[in-house]
């Protein structure tokens, strides 16, 4: 089991490499440089080139990049060219809200998607069928029209949670749970439909087992052989579709923040894209991927756990 | 039949499937038939004649719409669900597929165990104890509890749930094409330790096969079952030797021998007699 973290983690050395380095040299691609934007570099040409020499922009890509990685590596990400404040700061003041969120859409995806997986194996007929008109739809409506409409509803029609913005939990639990709600159902509704088919349809499989059929047979209660044996086996599929799910909500943050102006990293990802500046877009960039590997290590981990095959 | 009272008796059985599109099929038609105690009794016939619905109606798995299934003196055609699990320490079941018939993702041992829990009075050492014994019984390794299913052959498998199938100490197992699925040698060996087993525990086996080849290799009487009907049931080696019911015929001469210049012969004479009935063809 440690053999295999240590493996997945040294397998995410590339990966880390490999986004830092896209984002610089894409980024480096857009038009216009941040040297032209800040209002010291708009007083004269000399000015704005002074300003490019003194961050490094009139350097070869590869360099800056370089220079950025070993920076990087000893923990300091720089400072942003806007605000002027160091970039780890801005990040880990951010990062909260945007795992609330994150965190919020596993909770409500897990249980309500395998809930109704398993309801549906079990029983079929009706709840089967309104998955599967449900995951179209969510298919068909992205979860940024998917917020839209449940701001109309639930706070603008029934004024029951606040439209938009955040309070720290540590503020007010109870506050920061209600305005969590409206983004955690918009980006969850898209995706609790693909773990519940995922579930059914691996539940189903299980289900008609042979060694299902034997643990009735020796008198075994229903609630253990559904719950011990049969959703235990279901789960191996269950939980890859559950990474992917939690891969894929964590973009959607980035659209469902900047609706319910959400301060979280999402939002700060866009600013920075949309100013170029660089140094906080490397950031978000990177705690973005660390995110990613860190749910496909939990994956990867509750694979192993939950089947003995690949613990060896 | 012998003279001792039966341990099963399956009465007058009959069980309609109801299908699509509201067409019905009728799996069983009247069965009758008894397992004495220590006994083992051959049922034969070709897939869809019912054989796999007997089992399953045995163990509760589907509803008998007609008759009755006796079991040690009780009926237990509508067994409740407390009776149905205190049944399951007296009839346990040996499926074909040795690949589905045990959960991948817990340890042999936990799988053995399985059928002991809630048995009074067992501490965990004596659960341990017993699952030891009884791998050592099958043949197994001892170091087998701690493995995994998927760490096992097909024919090791089938040893492991037949192991689960007599843990419990059961008074009949049901065995449903226990070796149609592992190669012939192979084979030979689940069925020797079948046979064993049912001489030292006095088990009572329903031996539940398509090929009366492997039947004859366990039991002393057999039951032939064409389209959920009994239409001969016997002495195994009298059916061999003179089987009654063209059916039966049939059935014999379909398994091939092991001498060309013979199965030659018998392939010529094997256009067995069309016996789908006239309304259905």
């Amino acid at each position: 089991m440690i053999r295999l973290i240590v493996h997945r983690l040294l397998v995410s050395i590339p990966l880390l490499l490999a986004v830092t380095l896209l984002t610089y040299v894409l980024d480096s691609f857009a038009p216009g440089d941040v040297a032209a934007t800040l209002p010291q570099g708009q007083t004269s040409l000399k000015a704005y080139m002074a300003l490019r020499h003194k961050l490094g922009l009139d350097q070869p890509v590869m360099q800056q990049y370089g220079h950025w990685l070993m920076r990087a590596l000893h923990g300091d990400l720089g400072t942003s060219y806007f605000s002027g404040e160091r970039v780890v700061n801005l990040l880990n003041q951010r990062i909260g809200v945007t795992l609330s969120v994150v965190a919020g859409v596993l909770i409500v995806c897990v249980s309500a998607g395998l809930l109704l997986g398993a309801l549906s194996a079990l029983r079929g007929g009706l709840v089967g069928r309104i998955i599967d008109v449900l995951s179209i739809a969510g298919l068909a409506f992205p979860s940024f029209w998917v917020a839209l409409i449940l701001i109309e509803i639930f706070a603008v029609k029934l004024e029951w949670l606040p439209a938009i913005g955040y309070t720290s939990f540590f503020a007010s639990p109870r506050l920061w749970l209600m305005s969590l709600v409206l983004p955690v159902f918009a980006v969850a509704l898209h995706s609790i439909t693909s773990i519940a088919k995922q579930t059914r349809d691996s539940m189903g499989e299980i289900m008609g087992r042979d060694f299902i059929r034997a643990l009735r047979a020796s008198g075994l209660s229903e609630t253990s052989v559904i719950w011990k044996h049969g959703l235990r086996n279901a789960a191996l599929p269950v939980v890859t579709v559950i990474g992917l799910v939690m891969i894929s909500a964590l973009g959607s943050t980035v659209f469902v923040e900047r609706i319910f102006v959400l301060p979280g990293l999402g939002s700060l990802a866009v600013e920075a894209a949309t100013n170029s500046d660089i140094a906080l877009l490397q950031g978000a960039t990177l705690y973005f991927t660390l995110i990613v590997i860190a749910i496909n290590l939990a994956v990867d981990v509750s694979y192993g756990w939950l089947n003995p095959k690949v613990r060896t | 039949m012998n003279d001792v009272a039966p341990l099963l008796m399956v009465k007058d059985l009959g069980v309609t499937y109801h299908l699509k599109g509201g067409r019905r099929f009728e799996a069983l038609k009247g069965v009758n038939l008894s397992v004495a105690p220590g006994e083992t009794v051959g049922l034969v016939g070709e897939s869809g004649s019912g054989k796999t619905t007997i089992g399953r109606v045995i163990l509760g798995q589907t509803m008998a719409q007609t008759g009755s299934i006796i079991f040690n003196g009780d009926d237990i055609t509508h067994a409740s669900r407390a009776r149905r699990r205190a049944l399951g320490r007296d009839i346990q079941v040996v499926f074909q597929d040795p690949y589905g018939s045990l959960n991948p993702v817990r340890s042999i041992g936990q799988t053995l165990a399985e059928p002991l829990i809630g048995e009074a009075g067992l501490t965990r050492t004596a659960i341990a104890t017993r699952v030891a014994d009884i791998l050592q019984k099958v043949g197994m390794p001892a170091d087998t509890a701690s493995r995994y299913p998927a760490q096992f052959s097909g024919g090791q498998r089938q040893r492991i749930a037949i192991a689960r199938a007599v843990i419990a100490r059961p008074k009949l197992i049901i065995c449903d094409e226990p070796v149609s699925a592992l190669d012939l040698s192979v084979q030979a060996q689940v069925l020797n330790l079948l046979n064993q087993l049912q001489r030292e525990m006095g088990l009572s086996l329903l031996f539940i096969s398509h090929d009366l080849t492997v039947v004859r290799h366990v039991s002393r009487r057999t039951i032939v079952l064409y389209r959920g009907e009994i239409v001969e049931e016997g002495a195994t080696e009298s059916l061999h030797e003179n089987p009654q019911h063209p059916y039966t015929k049939a059935l014999l001469a379909a398994a091939p021998i092991p001498d060309p210049a013979r199965q030659r012969a018998r392939r010529e004479q094997r256009h067995a007699p069309d016996l789908t009935p006239a309304q259905d063809r």
